[in-house]
């Protein structure tokens, strides 16, 4: 048996945050059914408005695995008393589209709940649906820029970055499908229904926990930059020949600095005043990084792990997208998973947030058509 | 009832960051979190003053510890362990993050807890997944951010990969741990069976890059550049200001809003010219114009530009630091930063909670324990021992 085998989870969701909540039910087995309006989720054409060539749809797919999808056009009234008997016997409720748009349409937690009194309704939002700016969509820059993600992302020389692959909406994503178990939960124990307010500003919030904590006990200013505190060398990533990169994590520098200096061809800088020990080495660390940078670059990854684990110097793999999928532990917990589709063939995706060892879930198909379901669907409430 | 998961006990063996800040979440939806320290406290204790922190309240234990009860119990000593399986026949789950290897050479790993606990959900918080050669490494939030590819979609304006703060990958492991949890309490409510459920920092890394993932798995691309330059528009990007602040644009219909944005930097000449005039020529010619705009930006405080853009429609947004997010209304509003009365410390601002359940929302209630304080009261509360049952335990060094 799956997780979720059983439940019924109307999706009327678009774009990235919603759907992707949506779809880690679908993962654990739940029946998901999409609901689009006519013209589709905007999702769909996102890559082509972006101007992404990709032939494969992945962005869809990857929000929308799983799915049944039919349409309904939720202005009509004769589609939202379809969408109302759905809602009777279903058990969750997701959405993101604005609650302004959901109240307007008689689709919100108050009017669901009279066709479905246990109805779970999850809303995924910009920030939430209470305060000034309650029921606001989000934007995973904005987002990012004011919980504090970019802030304390920054470089050396403390300039911020932003986080890619659309991260407010991932961590808003699982941390909604959090708040959906939990709610399932609950009326599993008690019979009771209850709407379920997620966002994506939370969730990134939830992910800087450990800086509010710094700030809000002390008042004082957290690390901003992560290489920057502790300015070593040897807490560092560096590019190698091959072009992979390698990530340097040693906890003891001044024990492994003249090790590490042998290893990658400065011996001689060893003994420099410069660079003698980690003071030394954080004053001057403008000018050592472009030489031990120019010297990694001598050999690929592999190598320059072997030569570092022979010293007890400790180093990883820094991987990106394309080395991911060759890493031993991706392969060997099944993190990347084979999909195989009708229309698509095999299709690699990522599965890896948790993995039950007695009712594990699966990723069983890709993303619907439009209104690829609504017939059958539709069908089965007559 | 008024607390999600009022009622329900969780045994949590855990340390530093990503297993704590599982059995943390589930403390602050009302599980009755029950600690398991050694004698001389985990070593998150103290991890701070080590790395030269000094701060008034162990911000980093507390954080993800908050709201739980704490006990010590040598597990070197076996009548420790006996109370551990003694404990474990009274909880519903339990959390560790300490090594497989550790957990199975103390007998604390799955198949031996089960059998006194059939229905135990136990969820095994590891660093690169419990399968293939790296299983046993101990793994850390730097080193596990960059080997689940979070510093690769995280770049400098020269394509050189970043960290992320807050242990990132620690705490997205962390909630991976909490969603394998509350998963596994619905399995067995609807089906009466426990089971082991495991959670990474590994799995949480990806889950977070999924997406630039799967475009690579798609289309055979990697995206290795600053986001900023991948988008290639200086109406989605990040400035600096007179004032030495931050702030970003972030609009999609660049086209739209190009000349007004001319406009309001005062520079209605670019509007026009044809390096600059569509978004495809914009994003061709990026190395020429963001320097330009940049220096426009310098001339005035973030203030300024911030208030124009707004006027004009342009979404805007302070890049904020940590003085800035505890004063956010919005977040205080949601209760995603929360001000708590702790007993002992007083009015202490501590992160909230990430999603509001209606009827049963979480509560916080007071910081995290001193080490030890609760083991007599657990040990007479949940296991019914008597005084002289615990200082037999104390002769034996059990705590």
């Amino acid at each position: 048996m799956k997780p979720l085998e059983g439940y019924l989870v109307l999706d009327w969701t678009i774009y990235h945050q919603g759907p992707l909540a949506a779809a880690h039910l679908a993962d654990m087995g739940a029946e998901v059914i999409k609901i689009e309006p006519p013209e589709g989720d905007p999702g769909r054409d996102l890559l082509e408005k972006m101007g992404i060539d990709s032939p494969f749809n992945y962005y869809f797919h990857s929000n929308n695995r799983g799915k049944k999808g039919i349409i309904l056009d939720l202005v009509s009234k004769e589609d939202k008393q379809l969408l109302y008997k759905l809602v009777e016997g279903s058990d969750v409720f997701i959405t993101n589209y604005p609650y302004r748009e959901v109240k307007d349409l008689e689709v919100d937690y108050e009017t669901l709940t009279k066709y479905n009194s246990r109805l779970i309704y999850t809303v995924c939002s910009g920030y939430g649906l209470e305060g000034p700016e309650g029921g606001r969509s989000g934007d995973d820059l904005i987002v990012q820029a004011r919980s504090g993600a970019m802030r304390y992302s920054s470089d050396v020389n403390d300039t911020p970055t932003a986080i890619g692959a659309g991260f407010s909406e991932a961590i808003g994503a699982i941390t909604a499908a959090y708040g959906t178990l939990l709610a399932l939960y609950i009326r599993e124990r008690t019979g009771v229904g209850q709407l379920v307010d997620s966002s994506m500003f939370g969730g990134a919030l939830e992910a800087m926990r450990e800086w509010i904590s710094f700030y809000g006990s002390s008042r004082k200013p957290p690390p901003i930059s992560v290489l920057g505190t502790t300015s070593s060398p040897l807490w560092y990533f560096y590019r190698c020949k091959d072009d992979k990169w390698v990530t340097l994590s040693v906890l003891q520098p001044d024990k492994f600095w003249p090790d590490f200096c042998e290893v990658i061809g400065i011996a001689h800088l060893a003994d420099d005043p410069k660079y003698v020990n980690a003071d030394a080495r954080r004053n001057n660390l403008n000018d050592l990084l472009p030489i031990i940078k120019q010297q990694m670059l001598a050999k690929p990854r592999e190598e320059w792990l072997k030569l570092f684990a022979q010293r007890n110097i400790a180093a990883s793999p820094l991987n990106d997208m394309s080395t991911l999928p060759e890493d031993e532990q991706v392969k060997a917990n099944e993190y990347i998973v084979e999909v195989t589709d009708d229309k698509h063939g095999k299709v690699n995706m990522p599965f890896s947030v948790v993995k039950p060892g007695k009712t594990p879930g699966a990723i069983t198909t890709l993303a619907p058509d439009l209104g690829e379901h609504t017939d059958e669907i539709l069908n089965s409430l007559k | 009832m008024t607390l999600p998961l009022e009622g329900i006990r969780v045994l949590d063996w855990t340390c530093f960051q990503q297993g704590p800040t599982t059995s943390v979440l589930l403390a602050d939806m009302g599980a009755d979190v029950i600690k398991v320290e050694p004698p001389e406290g985990e070593p998150g204790r103290g991890l701070m003053r080590i790395l030269g922190v000094d701060m008034p309240v162990d911000f980093y234990y507390t954080n993800q510890n908050r709201g739980k009860r704490g006990i010590i119990l040598d597990l070197s000593k076996e009548a420790a362990r006996e109370v551990m399986y003694q404990l474990v026949e009274k909880s519903d789950v339990f959390v560790t993050n300490y090594r497989y290897i550790v957990a199975k050479n103390l007998k604390l790993e799955y198949e031996t807890l089960s059998k006194y606990n059939p229905k135990i959900i136990y969820i095994l918080s590891t660093g690169y997944g419990m399968r293939g050669p790296d299983a046993d490494l101990p793994s850390a939030d730097f080193a596990g951010q960059a080997r689940g590819g979070i510093c690769s979609i995280t770049r400098t304006e020269e394509g050189e990969p970043l960290a992320v703060g807050a242990g990132l990958a620690d705490e997205m492991g962390g909630i991976c741990g909490a969603y394998a949890a509350i998963l596994g309490l619905l399995v067995r409510e609807r089906t009466g069976i426990g089971q082991m459920i495991e959670a990474s920092l590994l799995g949480g890394a990806i889950e977070i890059v999924r997406l630039w993932l799967q475009y690579y798995l798609s289309t055979g691309k990697v995206i290795r550049e600053s986001i900023f330059r991948r988008v290639g528009s200086p109406l989605w990007n990040l400035y600096q200001s007179q004032d030495n602040k931050w702030f970003v644009i972030s609009v999609s219909e660049a086209d739209q809003f190009w000349g007004p944005f001319c406009r309001i930097i005062e520079a209605a000449h670019l509007e026009n010219d044809f390096r600059f005039n569509t978004a495809d020529k914009r994003r061709q010619n990026y190395d020429e114009l963001l320097p330009i705009v940049r220096q426009i930006i310098q001339n005035e405080p973030r203030e300024v530009w911030l208030n124009s853009l707004s006027r004009a429609g342009i979404a805007a947004a302070p890049v904020n630091d940590m003085s800035d997010v505890v004063q956010d209304q919005q977040a205080q509003a949601m209760g995603y930063v929360q001000e708590i009365n702790d007993a002992e410390r007083g009015k202490v601002i501590v992160p909230g909670i990430p999603v509001n359940l209606s009827k049963s929302p979480g509560k916080i209630t007071r910081l995290a324990n001193e080490l030890g304080q609760h083991t007599e009261e657990v040990l007479l509360e949940v296991l019914g021992y008597t005084w002289d049952d615990i200082s037999a335990l104390r002769e034996q060094g059990v705590y």
